[in-house]
């Protein structure tokens, strides 16, 4: 008797798998790679993939009891506000942070209690931004949005476990940031590697060039940024053919370019800061390179037009998001964004703008308990596919967001958005 | 979306079920046996490998000021706990809490680590950098002195230096001369300046670096090298034992002539000539996940998020605990590694270290104390 | 004849001066200058009182000045038949012999010796010389040097224990105690001690050591104050405790009782949160001794040797003697010895409630219960040591090359033994022992030497109150190699020292009488000679740059920030502290001021041996060279430094650390080091 419902369960247990299995969406690569430029996939599989599924917090901390008493509920914001090149995206993620924050407390914030954003400058000297993840701690915040230089939200982010503090990000696009393991941070933007992968796509497969040099700032930005795209032009049997790099702040670029010219490329990739860049390309076309340019997101902003002029006619960049989607919520978005600050609203602040209220919507879902925020915000189920006004989030399991990004054209003076071409499968060109 | 892969994923998750219905009716395939009722509580012979038990805790309620803990140091008669609220002594059988208002750069402490030489207690704390000195606290900041950052991961005495890691760069102090030196990418091959962890031996120094591996500096030579994951992958390790397992490092240490690793995706053995790796999946090592690890002559101790593992290159031992109530089990798994015929046998046991999310370990000759999320635990040796 | 005409010519130079100065023109013209120069209409119009005594090289320089002994530290051989004397400015050891009280040996020691030690056999002689960071180790027998042992900066008191196989050492500039094993001379370790230790002393039973220090601990700005006495197990060799002398600094000695249930330091007790203007009531400054319980959480008893109106500055050693009746305490800014009783002491002790105890510290006439006699000595009385049969106190008179002996039983100085100095006092000499001496400020409350020990500084803020009390305070300042770098005061009001230490001395400091004009002479003298800083052997003892200096001195000369922006000339580093003083001798605004300066701009101070020479900034609010940018510098006032990477902030402050005495650098050519250092 015992044993028949040992099969009746094992044969229902083995149909409801089933069933499962065939309901849910079908498994990508890790970070969307695609098929052949997945590293060594020509050579030999894997000992071990470490992102195949989320790392689990397995610390204390649940336990505690929500406080009672509070006046406000404080989220952190880390940020660049000052003393930086990237105070104006600084600006406009604290700004789309705001706009979220007032709007949840017209609501009537947490249980009547208002939310509160407590402001924190990333940009002090020598690893501030992991001091300021301590002063947000001392404060007594439930979670914190931050930041956008890479190297401030990675000394940040290694605070986030030692504090246990909910970290969302919004703003910083390096490949790394989600790959160390850490339980406490979600991404809510695209990043690099899904900018690298669209480009060598596009660049490759739909353009049909061959010979790509790339011109890039000497930080980590530039470093880590490039990564991806250079292995992927590696394994899609298309080596650069010359990486040089300039500093950030240079105004001149002519040993870079004649470089460039020598290595006679079919196209240029530059990626770095708009400043920077819109700079190159002038003295590029200057110089007679008039091979197609293509860029990094930092490329499509009102600067990089400003100072290219017709020169960044046909550069091709990616983007983390399209305004010009006709969505409702991404309208609302803009109107209320350029109601309330009086300017139009940016990439950083869309996503900001989602962050936060993510944020918001895992406290209220959670409550005032950091480990259960933190549980909420990575469960892979709440905020799965989300749909935010800069777009559809989709997590992989390392907590990266790896929804849909843009791509972008410069025509009459202007970004027109398109979107990412499908990746298409090739053969396995390099063994690594 | 075009690279979704629903037949291939049908396949993998079949073979699971199939496998999880074996386990359902008393199969047991996978590395660990079954404890029979006969043996249950006998521990098999671990050889060298000592194993504790008889798991004592304290919390907030025996007179420490948090239950978060950092980290332990045993000083002699006495022992140094690093807790989010303050360092708690214990010393005759009485917690006393030191803090902000007694000198302590913050009441977040890190890392502790005792001078041989002058007794002097070294304070890494989330506020900079306190030297205790027979009841006097003095602190650097990285305001007031030449500290790389005020947040010390790690600090250790090495004769008359001191070293710690932050995230502004590895920061070597010469209590002598009273200089300051810091290591970060512009001077040693580090990607960038963000350190973890630090330990010394033989004359070495070695510097857990976040996303750089590990840094060896030579304190005869004043020469740096580098050990970083050979595929140069984050994602992935495509060999095993073919170096650091992987790039985000967070613990080193260092004894016997061997370096130990700890990241967050395994552990790495260096002797100087070899590499080796250890997996969750393919040894007796807990989790992947080490938050910091120690050795001790031949044995090394990994706090990971799931429970304490030891391992002396032969012989695995784990502590756990058990999901609800005091008891645990111990866990020895004889053989470094499965495909090395390594075998698993689990021993329930009736006291446990207090949490499975492990952050810190030091002993003395009998006794092992285990910081963990929740309260510190002290083991005696069984055996 | 060539001899001749030139001698004529001389003569008539000199002939046309007197007469110029005497009459006429140019003497209106010497008027003129001599009173810009010293502030005042009425000092004498005397050319060599400022021309010759302030020589500091040369031949002039040689034929005024003279080359003293000052007696410094001494030990008593242990059969008492020998007499061993540290002459601090004689770089020497002296043996007297004390039956003959006449010096019969003398030993040539490395420099500004500061302590000597004898072992107990009395055949061997350690001495500590501070300028040089080693030990010497003495043969007696052959006054050979034996030995020589390298110690960390600025070695001072010493102890020998453990059957005199260990040797402790206090080193009193990098405030450590290095421990040696006297078997292999080598360094065991160093622990850390109190700031600026100097003294030391061993227990009677042989299981604890006593530091004493000079210098206050970390606190924060404008609160009271504090120093260490470090306290060390023989056994374990490590620091046991560090006892807090609160309100108190200048601790130069400590000694135990025989019993060794007490120990007894000196100290200073300064008011230096109030403004100056309570020199005239008295108590600014008050001197005496802490009396440490050495049980496990012994009382500590701040009792003073002052009484009201008259005051024992600057008390230097202390001497208890073998019966442990009677402490000795060299009042050295009073030139007094005074003897305090300590059976009274022990009385005090038990019948006072805690309370009153306190109390005492503040009490300027509970030092008639205990003070049993005030003994006069020479001029700046300093070590002390008892005969083994405790029948004599040696003291040695610093100031005067003399040891005086000192009647236990009779309290009255029984002899006293000439060193065999220069028995002409010179200038210099008078204007040092005005300076060592409190004897011109009002009740005699404290001397130059007070806020100005060694002539260095302090390290404490006062309110000089002027105007306005409780408004620009300030930071003591160095009076080492001060005589090119006038203005002299923060704000860069006095042009020279003659009205530094003139009438204006007089109104806010000293409050009495001003000096007559040969003391204010003499005293500038002194001030203006040159009075050398210690070499700088900690950071840079040889010149040669260590390679993080190196680097921080290309940032010192830096023309450019790290992205390539030209800094503005005047925010240049060495455009305001330029070689060889590294100081403009102008008034700046580095953005220092405070609510209550009145003053916006301050003048530049010089850099040399700043490395010790903390706080720093005007009023003393940066307690590290650090800080001066990292806290209180906002917006790059203080020069450009906030591209600065935290390992380029590090280099630039070892390379100031590195910086010497002026003369090292009188030849550097800014123009080409800036050449140099921005070459690409």
């Amino acid at each position: 008797m015992k044993h028949k419902y040992q099969a009746l369960f094992f044969f229902l247990f083995l149909l409801f798998s089933v069933f499962v299995v065939s309901a849910q969406e079908k498994k990508t690569n890790y970070g969307n790679t695609p098929d052949e430029v997945i590293p060594y996939g020509g050579f030999h599989k894997a000992y071990i993939d470490f992102f195949d599924k989320p790392q689990p917090f397995t610390g204390a901390g649940r336990e505690k009891p929500e406080p009672a008493g509070l006046k406000e509920i404080r989220i952190g914001y880390l940020g660049p506000l000052e003393g930086s090149v990237m105070v104006p995206q600084g600006i406009q993620m604290l700004q789309g942070a705001q706009l979220a924050v007032e709007e949840a407390n017209k609501k009537g914030g947490y249980k009547g209690i208002p939310f509160k954003i407590m402001e924190h400058n990333d940009v002090g000297l020598w690893g501030a931004a992991a001091n300021k993840v301590v002063a947000m701690n001392d404060e007594h915040v439930w979670a914190f949005l931050g930041s956008i230089d890479d190297i401030n939200t990675h000394v940040a982010l290694r605070m986030t476990l030692k504090l246990e503090i909910p970290m969302v990000n919004s703003g910083d696009p390096d490949p790394t940031l989600t790959e160390t393991r850490i339980p406490w941070m979600i991404r809510v933007i695209g990043d690099d590697r899904q900018s690298c992968y669209a480009l060598s796509e596009y660049i490759y497969k739909v353009k049909k060039l061959k010979r790509v040099a790339v011109l890039r700032v000497d930080n980590r930005y530039g470093r880590v940024g490039i990564k991806e795209f250079r292995e992927a032009a590696r394994r899609m049997n298309h080596p650069l053919v010359l990486e040089i790099r300039y500093a950030e702040g240079d105004t001149t670029f002519t040993p870079q370019i004649q470089r460039i010219i020598d290595s006679e490329p079919d196209a240029v990739l530059l990626w770095g800061n708009a400043k920077e860049t819109a700079l190159a390309l002038k003295q590029m076309r200057k110089m007679g390179m008039n091979a197609p340019v293509f860029g990094s997101d930092r490329l499509m902003s009102p600067e990089f037009l400003k100072i290219a002029g017709k020169d960044a006619e046909g550069v091709v960049t990616t983007c983390q998001y399209n305004p010009n989607l006709d969505n409702p919520k991404l309208k609302a978005f803009q109107k209320n964004y350029k109601k309330r600050f009086g300017m139009d609203s940016d990439v950083f602040a869309a996503h900001a703008y989602d962050g936060m209220n993510i944020i918001i919507d895992a406290i209220k879902k959670a409550g005032l308990n950091r480990a259960k925020i933190r549980d909420v915000l990575t469960d892979m189920k709440t905020f799965q596919g989300y749909e935010g006004v800069a777009g559809k989030i989709i997590f992989d399991a390392s907590w990266n967001d790896i929804g849909a990004i843009w791509m972008t054209e410069v025509r009459n003076g202007e970004f027109h958005f398109f979107p990412t071409p499908p990746f298409t499968s090739g053969k396995v060109a390099c063994n690594n | 979306m075009d690279s979704l892969k629903q037949n291939r994923m049908k396949g993998v998750n079949l073979i699971i079920i199939v496998l999880l219905s074996f386990g359902l009716f008393g199969f047991s395939p996978g590395k660990r046996d079954t404890v029979s009722k006969k043996n249950k509580n006998s521990i098999p012979d671990t050889g060298e490998m000592p194993v504790y038990g008889n798991w004592k805790t304290f919390t907030k309620k025996d007179g420490l000021p948090a239950d978060k803990i950092y980290c332990v140091r045993v000083d002699g008669d006495r022992v140094l706990v690093g807790t989010s609220n303050g360092m708690a002594v214990y010393e005759n059988g009485t917690w006393k809490t030191y803090s902000v208002k007694d000198g302590l750069a913050h009441k977040g402490v890190l890392s502790i680590d005792v001078s041989e030489i002058t007794g002097d207690v070294w304070i890494g704390t989330l506020g900079g950098l306190t030297r205790w000195s027979s009841g006097s606290f003095h602190t650097f900041t990285q305001l007031n002195s030449g500290l790389p950052n005020d947040i010390i991961y790690s600090v250790i005495c090495d004769g008359k230096d001191v070293w710690v890691a932050t995230g502004g760069g590895a920061g070597h102090y010469d209590t002598y001369s009273d200089q300051w030196d810091i290591y970060m990418e512009r001077n040693a091959p580090m990607h960038e300046p963000w350190t973890y962890g630090v330990c010394a031996g033989d004359s070495k120094i070695f510097i857990a670096a976040w996303g750089g591996g590990v840094i060896e500096f030579n304190t005869k030579t004043k020469k740096f090298r580098d050990y970083v994951d050979p595929d140069e992958q984050m994602e992935l390790d495509v060999f095993p034992d073919d170096g650091v397992v992987h790039d985000i490092t967070t613990g080193v240490s260092y004894a016997k002539g061997i370096l130990w690793v700890g990241t967050y995706f395994g552990l790495s053995w260096y002797d100087g000539a070899h590499w080796k790796s250890y997996f969750d999946h393919d040894s007796g090592l807990l989790s992947n996940f080490i938050n910091y690890l120690k050795a001790d002559g031949n044995v090394a101790w990994m706090c990971t998020d799931k429970g304490l593992s030891s391992f002396n290159g032969k012989t695995w031992v784990s502590y756990q605990k058990n999901e609800t109530g005091k008891t645990g089990k111990i866990i020895v798994t004889k053989g470094p590694r499965i495909a090395e015929g390594a075998k698993t046998k689990e021993v329930a046991a009736t006291s446990s270290i207090c949490h499975n999310f492990v952050l810190g370990i030091d002993f003395n000759d009998n006794e092992i104390w285990v910081a963990t999320s929740k309260g510190l635990c002290r083991g005696e040796k069984i055996k | 004849m060539m001899k001749k005409r030139k001698l004529f010519f001389l003569l008539l130079i000199i002939v046309v001066i007197v007469i110029g100065f005497s009459i006429g023109p140019a003497r209106k013209k010497a008027r003129q200058h001599v009173n810009y120069m010293t502030a005042v209409d009425d000092h004498p119009l005397n050319c060599l009182s400022c021309h010759l005594y302030t020589q500091r090289s040369g031949f002039l320089a040689k034929m005024i000045n003279a080359s003293y002994l000052s007696p410094y530290n001494l030990a008593v051989a242990p059969n008492g038949e020998k007499l061993f004397v540290v002459a601090q400015e004689g770089n020497a050891l002296l043996t007297i012999d004390t039956k003959t009280n006449r010096v019969v040996d003398k030993i040539a020691v490395g420099t500004q010796p500061h302590t000597v030690l004898i072992s107990k056999d009395g055949t061997r002689a350690f001495v500590s010389n501070e300028w040089d960071d080693t030990v010497y180790i003495i043969d007696l027998g052959t006054s050979e040097i034996t030995d020589t042992i390298k110690t960390g900066n600025g070695p001072a008191g010493m102890v020998l224990c453990n059957n005199e196989t260990t040797l402790y050492v206090v080193n009193s500039f990098s405030n450590e105690i290095s421990i040696f094993d006297l078997n292999t001379k080598k360094e065991r370790k160093r622990l850390v001690a109190g700031n600026n230790p100097v003294g030391a002393a061993l227990s009677p039973d042989g299981k604890q050591i006593y530091i004493s220090s000079r210098r206050i601990l970390p606190h924060k700005y404008r609160t009271p104050i504090s120093i260490e006495i470090t306290v060390i197990d023989t056994k374990t060799e490590r620091v046991t405790e560090r006892k807090i002398l609160n309100d108190a600094y200048l601790s130069e000695n400590v000694s135990f009782t025989p019993e060794g249930d007490l120990a007894i330091a000196t100290l200073i007790r300064p008011k230096n949160l109030i403004p100056s203007i309570q020199v005239e009531q008295g108590f600014m400054m008050t001197y005496g001794i802490a009396v440490m319980e050495t049980k496990k959480n012994g009382r500590i008893v701040q009792l003073l040797t002052d009484q009201p109106n008259s005051y024992c500055s600057d008390p230097f050693d202390i001497v208890i003697t073998p019966d442990g009746k009677k402490a000795f305490v060299s009042s050295s800014g009073a030139d007094i010895i005074t003897v305090i009783d300590l059976t009274k002491v022990r009385k005090l002790l038990a019948e006072s409630s805690s309370e009153q105890l306190k109390q005492y510290a503040n009490n300027l006439g509970v030092s008639s219960k205990y003070v049993i006699k005030r003994i006069s000595t020479g001029a700046n009385p300093k070590g002390m040591k008892a005969s083994p049969d405790g029948k004599y106190i040696y003291v040695a008179e610093r100031l005067n090359d003399k040891i005086s002996v000192i009647n236990t039983e009779t309290l009255d100085i029984e002899r006293t033994i000439d060193l065999g100095g220069p028995k002409r006092i010179t200038v210099a000499r008078k204007g040092r022992r005005l300076f060592n001496n409190a004897g011109h400020t009002f009740q005699k409350q404290y001397a130059c030497y007070t806020c100005h020990p060694d002539v260095g500084e302090d390290g404490l803020v006062y309110n000089m109150a002027g105007v306005g009390m409780g408004r620009n305070v300030t930071n003591t300042q160095t009076l080492r190699d001060i005589g090119d770098i006038a203005p002299y005061k923060w704000n860069g009001h006095n042009q020279s020292v003659y009205k530094q230490d003139g009438m204006r001395f007089s109104t806010f400091l000293t409050r009495t009488e001003p000096f007559a004009y040969d003391d204010l002479d003499a005293l500038v003298a002194y001030i203006i000679t040159g009075i050398k800083n210690p070499p700088n052997l900690r950071y840079n003892p040889t010149g040669k740059l260590t390679d993080a200096q190196e680097r921080g001195k290309k940032i010192f000369y830096r023309t450019h920030t790290n992205d390539g922006k030209e800094i503005p000339p005047h925010n240049r580093c060495y455009t305001c502290h330029p070689p060889p003083d590294f100081t403009n001798k102008r008034l700046e605004d580095v953005g220092s001021l405070a609510e209550t300066d009145d003053t916006i701009k301050f003048d530049t101070p010089q850099l040399n041996n700043l490395f010790n020479a903390g706080p720093y900034l005007h009023d003393g609010r940066a307690q590290t060279l650090e800080e001066i940018w990292t806290t209180y510098d906002h917006g790059d006032y203080h020069g450009v430094t906030s591209d600065m990477t935290k390992d380029q902030l590090n280099d630039m402050i070892e390379y100031l650390k590195s910086l010497r005495d002026a003369k090292f650098y009188e030849n550097v050519n800014v123009e080409e080091e800036v050449k140099k250092y921005n070459a690409k």
